[in-house]
């Protein structure tokens, strides 16, 4: 992650943490959204995106997170791909047919798309794709900070949904997502930083058939 | 006798008949009787392994599932998913409305976690008893492959904490971390990987689309009426209510019921069909062939009798007897025929020539002919197949009441004599040096398809060619299972066993092939969720020497930077196991699995008296068989039965040898050796020109050919001993013989017609060993020249 994305996460962070906006907007259809519709509507229109990203996973059982490390791509037609490459080499798509798990040596099963884990990552998909009609029947979106250091809370309304997957947080500088969080409790949650997405990548068919379904 | 006397005589001897007969099949409950159910043409004590598995996967409740498919039309503007969530809405309506009808015994939608929910929860309330026991197993097998300097207990504490923390990186991990606390041996973890195909796809779930899907199970069986008529009916009562809900719900669903009343339907359209067709034909050779053709309707008491007769013993004889049986059966008319026309279409010798007279000149060929066909057609009673034995007792009955039946109903006639046109005894009185060679050329080309062809016969009986094939429905059945996750490329396996140890035996004697033969596929099986009998009964000693693991594994957990007291749900769990004093029978923890299968999943294992199976999916196309020694069937080996069918094949091949050499041996008896030798070349070279030219063709046979050749064989017999007995005084062969095989070859080659692939086999067989018969008998008397004295010609 470069060092001006550091300080606008540094600083969306902060702001969350010092209460400077409390209670966020609530985005709903209609006049709530004006705010964020250009940032949002301009990140929706980005189209491909690969980046890196860390993800540390918190366990109530484990002392320190586990890491992992990967590649992120984004295709607007084809869903969402985590390629982790250390410590094991494994892919995980999200796409409108479910979830998809490929190992290292390219077999592939289906997951339960309703579970914590896997729900999390499928919800991930209209997340990254800014898809904000796909979201608000599932999610209460609450918006903070401003168009250099933002914060999108989503909070699921099915109750189920809640409890499976707690509150999912994207932060972002301008229009790039940085930091996504999935928070069961503070002893149980899921933070993936994006390092620096290559935007309006254009992903060939060799990716396209490795990295997606 | 007086005329008179012996013609009151014969109408009260055939008027006792008639209505005892049909009395007889007044009496006797033919709904009940007369089957559709393929399952009934093999013995109800077949051991077959794999008939034995389909009785009772037919029987049992997986042939009552029915498979439902909605979905509603799209609408402008709508948010994607909102689609589906209204054929969801939808198929819940449905599914509550099969629910409350009688003739449905339950049905869900198949997006109800209920099902997997109490699987999951009965795994995991009993993970150390169904799952430790394999667990142990294979850790002591790396231990000893391994054979590490560190002692069994620590190498197991510190295998396993790593083996955690290689987990905690995997994605599955963050949907399973809840139970990690309760199970740091990755028991649950681990059978869910292997078990990816049976929760992703196949019966318990599928990639619908905008489809909803809905699975029900019906109270009675598919191939029962009860099971068909009221189910389609709460079908089409459920959909009302989805479209009161969703107007426009489109449903597309399958099971066996539908096939079941398709076929019974199409079965009995075909026996209408092929008997009025048949009967037509007979009528048409008849009115080709004589004169004065209302006379022939002398024939008619002959083949109603015969039928008659037929249908009485067969009936009375079984208990249930397959519809098949009476559609094959039925062509005896072609055959019954025969005896009528030999009778009538024989003037008199001289006019006052009384019928007593020419009937006792005529006996023998006509007893010669019947019994012996009749003692071919006996043997099949030994077969093992029900429906070779039931035709066997149609064929031969009939032939009796035919001749009986014949022999009454000419004598109460006052001229029975039918003549034929000119064309039919017409015969060349010179052969030509041409007409000569024309023939031997023919008959040398059929001897030469006779020896040469039979070499390229291929063989394969399949079960599925005993009913009509409905394209329609098998295209409507692949797409609704395709919507739920049974799509091509894969392959379903049934492993069998007497009890649970040995079905669980079987299978990982199956898995190890499998591994071999398929080394990068998987295979899932909720099987994984039962150890063995041998690992559940070394449970409490393995239990024993792991006294001091609590320990070990404690030190391992903080060693991989785990908090070891977070596991204590896991601890609490291993000592209560290390204490436990008892533990349910083998039986009864399986029983206690199988129990915890509810709706689509009841298909992933069977514990039933006397036989258990348990349902593998692997993710391939089908291939090579598993060999007998895994006790495991592929569902194409279980949908075609070719094994079982190709025994009863050699059975019924064994047995028409045999028959046929008593036919033979009592033509040799009756003839001598010089006549009964070409009397039995006929139906010989026939039935070998039929073979040989199925074999030319490329054609695959099946038991059914073999049957047909057996019948083909006996006909033909007849018209070789009618000829040769024509011959034997000095006469021309009768018209009969030609009139006999044109109108045998003509209702047997309707039934060539037929949608039924084994009936249409049948068929073409004795119509063309008919006919081959026919010219063998016409071309070599034309090919061995004329006759040095003037006398007809010896075929």
């Amino acid at each position: 992650m470069n060092s001006a994305r550091s300080v606008a996460l540094a600083l969306a962070l902060a702001a969350r943490a010092l209460g400077a906006d409390p209670g966020g907007a609530l985005l709903e259809p209609g006049p709530a959204e004006a705010q964020w519709r250009p940032l949002i509507d301009a990140m929706a229109a980005k189209g491909a995106i690969v980046a890196p990203f860390t993800e540390r996973r918190f366990f109530p059982f484990r002392r320190e997170p586990m890491v992992l490390s990967g590649v992120l791509r984004v295709s607007p037609d084809r869903g969402l791909s985590l390629e982790y490459t250390q410590p094991e080499e494994s892919i995980v798509i999200a796409d409108s047919a479910g979830l998809l798990l490929r190992d290292g040596e390219g077999r592939t099963r289906a997951m339960p798309s309703g579970s914590r884990g896997p729900g999390a990552v499928a919800s991930l998909l209209p997340i990254m794709r800014f898809d904000l009609a796909a979201l608000y029947p599932r999610f209460a979106i609450r918006a903070y900070g401003t168009r250099a250091a933002w914060r999108l809370e989503f909070a699921p309304k099915d109750p189920e949904a809640a409890r499976a997957l707690g509150a999912i947080t994207v932060a972002g500088a301008g229009e790039n997502v940085v930091h996504l969080e999935f928070k069961h409790s503070s002893s149980q949650r899921v933070e993936i930083d994006v390092g620096d997405a290559r935007t309006g990548a254009t992903l060939s068919a060799a990716d396209l058939a490795r990295f997606f379904r | 006798m007086e005329p008179h006397a012996q013609k009151r005589l014969a109408r009260i001897a055939l008027l006792s008949g008639a209505v005892a007969g049909l009395a007889c099949l007044g009496r006797l409950d033919l709904d009940r009787r007369i089957s559709t159910n393929v399952l009934d043409l093999v013995p109800v004590d077949e051991r077959s392994p794999e008939l034995s598995l389909v009785r009772n996967l037919a029987g049992e409740e997986q042939a009552r599932v029915l498979l439902l498919a909605l979905s509603v039309p799209p609408r402008a503007g709508e948010p994607g998913g909102e689609r589906g969530r209204r054929a969801e809405r939808a198929a819940a309506l449905l599914s509550r409305a099969l629910a409350a009808d009688p003739a449905i015994a339950q049905s869900m939608p198949l997006s109800d976690e209920g099902p997997r929910e109490t699987l999951a929860a009965a795994i995991y309330a009993r993970r150390l008893d169904l799952l430790l026991p394999g667990w142990l197993a294979q850790r002591e097998s790396e231990f000893s492959r391994a054979a590490p300097g560190t002692p069994w207990s620590p190498w197991l504490a510190e295998r396993s904490a790593s083996l955690l923390e290689a987990y905690l990186s995997k994605p599955e991990a963050l949907a399973t971390q809840d139970i990690l606390q309760a199970d740091p041996l990755l028991l649950v973890p681990g059978l869910v990987a292997r078990m990816n195909g049976l929760v992703g796809a196949g019966p318990s779930g599928g990639r619908p689309g905008d489809s909803a899907l809905v699975w029900a199970r019906t109270r009675d069986s598919p191939l029962a009426a009860q099971g068909q008529g009221p189910v389609f009916a709460a079908v089409d009562g459920a959909l009302a209510r989805a479209r009161g809900a969703e107007p426009g719900t489109q449903l597309r669903w399958t099971g066996i019921a539908r096939f079941a009343a398709a076929s019974r339907a199409r079965i009995e359209h075909e026996m209408a069909t092929l008997n009025l067709l048949s009967l037509a034909l007979v009528l048409a050779v008849l009115a080709v062939c004589v004169r004065r053709f209302y006379r022939a309707a002398n024939l008619l008491p002959v083949v109603l009798g015969s039928l008659l007769g037929a249908w009485v013993a067969t009936a009375a004889a079984w208990e249930r007897v397959h519809v098949l049986v009476f559609v094959v059966g039925s062509l005896l008319a072609g055959v019954a025929v025969d005896y009528g026309f030999y009778l009538c279409l024989q003037p008199r010798r001289r006019p006052d020539e009384r019928y007593l007279e020419k009937v006792s000149r005529l006996m023998r060929p006509l007893l010669a002919s019947a019994l012996t066909t009749v003692m071919g057609f006996s043997f099949l009673l030994w077969s093992e197949l029900p429906l070779i034995r039931q035709l066997g007792v149609f064929v031969s009955a009939g032939l009796v009441c035919a001749l009986v039946t014949a022999l009454l109903w000419f004598a109460q006639v006052d001229d029975s004599y039918i003549e034929t046109r000119d064309f039919v005894r017409r015969r060349p009185r010179e052969s030509s040096a041409l007409a000569r060679r024309a023939a031997r050329i023919l008959l040398a080309l059929g001897a030469a398809v006779a020896l040469l062809g039979p070499w390229r016969l291929r063989w394969k009986d399949d079960i599925r060619e005993l009913e009509i094939p409905t394209p329609e429905l098998k295209s409507n059945d692949a797409e609704v299972r395709a919507l739920f996750g049974e799509t091509p490329g894969r392959t379903v396996y049934l492993t069998r066993g007497s009890t649970p140890a040995d079905a669980r035996r079987s299978l990982q004697a199956f898995l190890d092939w499998h591994r071999g033969r398929y080394p990068r596929v998987q295979v899932a099986t909720l099987g994984y969720a039962m150890p063995t009998e041998d690992e559940w009964e070394r449970l409490p000693g393995r239990l024993g020497a792991l006294g001091g693991f609590e320990l070990d594994l404690r030190g391992a957990l903080e060693r991989h930077g785990f908090d070891a007291d977070a596991f204590e749900p896991f601890f609490r769990a291993w000592s209560g196991e290390l204490r436990r004093r008892e533990r349910p029978s083998y039986a009864e923890l399986v029983g206690g699995l199988g129990a915890a299968l509810q709706g689509p999943l009841a298909s992933l294992l069977h514990v039933g008296r006397g036989l258990c199976w348990i349902a593998s999916i692997a993710e391939q196309e089908p291939g090579a068989d598993p060999p007998a020694v895994t006790d495991t069937m592929s569902d194409s080996q279980l949908q075609d039965l070719n094994l079982l069918f190709s025994r009863y094949r050699l059975s019924a091949l064994r047995l028409s040898c045999v028959g046929l050499a008593f036919v033979g041996a009592s033509v040799f008896v009756l003839y001598g050796l010089r006549r009964g030798a070409r009397i039995f070349a006929i139906p010989a070279g026939a039935c070998l020109f039929a073979f040989g030219l199925f074999g030319v063709m490329g054609v695959t046979l099946n038991l059914f050919h073999l049957l047909g050749a057996f019948l083909g064989v006996c006909l033909s017999h007849n018209y070789a001993i009618f000829s040769a007995e024509s011959l034997g005084r000095s006469e021309e062969p009768p018209p009969s013989i030609r009139m006999s095989a044109v109108a045998a070859a003509s209702s047997f080659g309707v039934l060539s017609l037929s949608r039924i692939p084994v009936v249409a086999a049948l068929g073409s067989t004795v119509a063309i060993t008919v006919l081959a018969a026919l010219a063998i008998t016409e071309l070599a008397p034309l090919a061995s020249g004329p006759a040095r004295d003037g006398a007809p010609r010896q075929p």
